[in-house]
């Protein structure tokens, strides 16, 4: 064999890169931690400083439990969710609509009454007419009387206002300029 | 961590019948350890109340929603250290204050707010722990005070866990190092 066969070259030999070291299994994964639990540091000398030093009111874990039930599922049920209303509406309409209707189906056609003019005497429709009458005429009566309290109402307001315009000339100006 | 069965309680949150009894047991089983996780965050008692309230709120809302690709109980702690966090920049805007005033301001309720007690030792380390980054105090809460998994904790902060045990190990010098100061 010739030197040149024997002379070994780093490059483009990937055996030689191969690690030879071995560690035992799961040796990186505890590391970390056994570095932190073996360290001297006054972290790990006492259990008292995993003590936190802050305090709750007295059985302030009860009332946190009621209070977020009542801020979540209490304000649920308060709120009824829309579908559910729907649901509710067209369940009601529905149940009305067969109400109606079984009443129309099932009402016997000899119990409804029509009732007839002749039946009833010409005193009765003569009083009837009277009393629509004079209950028109108290309406119109009525009306007339609002016009009249109304317009009187306007002049005492226009006999306000000229009298105003009339000691305070500086108000007696028109709106031209404001007219575009 | 006691993690509930999680399908069962799904299965019975999505049902009309039994939606109340599945998120009291819910409520009843995270609370505790939903408050003192947003506790150690906003530091006083009436803050941590108010975003705990507001967390189970938002569960209570997105629990339909909720995909199954995660636990639920790592999918509650993110949202509430969103929440936490979002309370912390809420108090930053409403004072305009800077990140580091919102810390001096959180130090001061720990030295003179109520509900604080807890020996020198103690107080020590919650100081030390509001001197950290955000990102660190975190992880170091969470590693270290409620001893989640490096998966979990990477699971809840959306990190890589090499990048976790690296924020931890720097939190952990820190932090001893401010300890055995004076």
């Amino acid at each position: 064999m010739s030197n040149k066969d024997k002379h070994i070259k780093l490059d483009n030999n990937p055996e030689l890169a191969k690690n030879v070291f071995e560690v035992p299994d799961g040796y990186f994964d505890n590391l970390h931690s056994k570095l932190i639990e073996n360290s001297e540091g006054i972290l790990n000398q006492s259990d008292k400083l995993k003590e936190l030093p802050f305090e709750v009111p007295a059985n302030y874990f009860e009332e946190l439990t009621d209070s977020i039930l009542e801020k979540t599922i209490g304000n649920e049920t308060k709120v009824i969710p829309l579908t559910q209303q729907l649901w509710f509406k067209v369940t009601a309409v529905a149940a009305s609509l067969a109400l109606i209707a079984s009443f129309y189906f099932l009402m016997p056609e000899q119990s409804i009454v029509e009732p007839s003019l002749s039946d009833i005497s010409n005193e009765t429709i003569i009083e009837y007419l009277h009393a629509q009458q004079s209950s028109q005429e108290d309406l119109f009566e009525g009306l007339d009387s609002l016009d009249i309290l109304l317009d009187d109402m306007i002049a005492e307001e226009l006999n306000i206002f000229a009298d105003v315009l009339s000691t305070n000339t500086e108000l007696n100006y028109d709106f031209e300029y404001f007219d575009y | 961590m006691e993690v509930l069965e999680q399908k069962g309680l799904l299965r019975e949150f999505k049902s009309a019948s039994t939606k109340e009894r599945a998120f009291r047991e819910l409520v009843t089983a995270y609370q505790e350890r939903i408050y003192w996780h947003v506790r150690k965050i906003v530091i006083t008692h009436d803050d941590a109340d108010d975003v705990t309230q507001e967390v189970f709120i938002k569960v209570y809302k997105s629990l339909e929603n909720f995909r199954e690709d995660s636990q639920l109980f790592t999918w509650i702690y993110r949202i509430a250290t969103n929440e936490a966090l979002n309370h912390l920049k809420k108090m930053k805007r409403r004072t305009s204050l800077s990140i580091d005033d919102v810390h001096g301001e959180l130090q001061n309720h720990l030295t003179h707010g109520g509900l604080i007690s807890g020996d020198e030792i103690q107080m020590k380390l919650q100081k030390a722990l509001l001197k950290l980054p955000e990102k660190q105090r975190l992880v170091f809460n969470m590693k270290y005070f409620d001893d989640l998994k490096y998966d979990e904790i990477a699971e809840i902060t959306g990190t890589s866990v090499g990048a976790l045990k690296a924020s931890f190990h720097l939190a952990v010098k820190k932090i001893e190092e401010d300890l055995n100061q004076d």
